[in-house]
């Protein structure tokens, strides 16, 4: 059986944890140096799913930024979904994540893609806006906290955009 | 491939980049006709002709036919090279141009490094900040709450002791 090819983007503000999520997934190495990403860091993992089909996902980890630039704009065709990550110990980021999905829908069109609500050991800096994000979920966003540091919600989010996506 | 179509090569002259690290040549069908130079240095294994480069080249899914030229900066697909990679259509065929950008790479790393380590004391100072105010209310509060219970003990005292004396 083939397998299928699925390119995801990784995007949000600087600092939110994109290269953690993906060094998490793919490798299941944590550092907690926080190493700028300029350009973009490609990666692939072969994902299983429930069906027992596979996935195999190009995983495009775009350098972080509240807003999309011609040159990241470039790296977003293609496309077939993508992880919108939030830094949960500073509420701009959530904003900045809301203003790069209308724009990577300008530029790709409707995609699926998740909000993820990252640092999630960090609790007791936690400055989201639990009525912002219930608000969200009710509009059908899918949201997930996750922790690159512990693995909290890693694989899961990977997996529920892969069947969003099949 | 030992000479570029004199469309490519014209393009090659007329951009400023460094070294151009290898090239690859993929028909209208996505299958790689040809390539030459020195992809290990990329990170990328060597390839086989007349085979699909999508399948190949994951980066390359969804990126190809390319109708205009693409221009991807600053791409890293092995940890500590970066190249930029320019996708030129000619002849129905597809060009990919890969240039070295390791030095300029490290060079803007170190740039945006300090332009975000920046921005994030800048942003945990004002956390820092704002916390500490928060706690100069309370402690304001609390001397309030306090100086109103000794007004009130003194008070009481007074009127016990008045009741006693007189």
């Amino acid at each position: 059986m083939a397998i299928l090819q699925k390119k995801i983007c990784m995007i949000g503000d600087f600092s939110v944890g994109k290269t953690s999520l993906v060094a998490k997934f793919v490798r299941q190495t944590f550092s907690d140096k926080y190493l700028t990403t300029v350009g973009v860091k490609i990666d692939t993992k072969l994902l299983k799913l429930p069906d027992g089909n596979q996935v195999k996902f190009i995983l495009w980890d775009i350098a972080g930024s509240d807003s999309l630039t011609t040159t990241t704009a470039s790296y977003l065709r293609g496309a077939a979904g993508f992880l919108l990550v939030v830094d949960g110990t500073r509420l701009p980021t959530w904003n900045s994540a809301l203003n790069l999905r209308l724009a990577v829908e300008k530029q790709i069109g409707s995609k699926p893609f998740i909000i993820l609500l990252n640092k999630a050991d960090l609790q007791e800096q936690w400055e989201m806006n639990e009525q912002a994000i219930e608000e969200k979920t009710k509009q059908g966003w899918k949201l997930l906290t996750t922790s690159a540091k512990n693995g909290m919600n890693v694989e899961q989010a990977f997996l529920e955009l892969a069947l969003l996506m099949t | 491939m030992t000479e570029f179509p004199i469309n490519i090569a014209k393009y090659i002259n007329s951009i400023k980049e460094s070294d151009i690290v290898a090239c690859l040549h993929i028909d209208e069908y996505d299958t790689l006709v040809s390539w030459e130079g020195n992809l290990v240095y990329l990170g990328i294994s060597d390839l086989t002709i007349n085979q699909s480069i999508t399948s190949q080249l994951g980066f390359l899914e969804g990126m190809l036919p390319a109708i205009d030229t693409i221009v991807l900066r600053f791409v890293s697909f092995a940890e500590g090279y970066y190249t930029h990679v320019h996708i030129v259509s000619c002849d129905n065929n597809t060009y990919v141009l890969l240039f070295d950008a390791t030095f300029e790479y490290k060079q803007q790393q170190k740039m945006q490094q300090q332009i975000n380590d920046l921005k994030l004391l800048t942003l945990y100072k004002d956390q820092l900040l704002r916390a500490l105010e928060e706690k100069n209310i309370n402690i304001k509060q609390v001397h309030k709450f306090k100086n109103q219970f000794i007004i009130k003990k003194l008070q009481s005292l007074a009127t016990a002791c008045k009741k006693k004396f007189y």
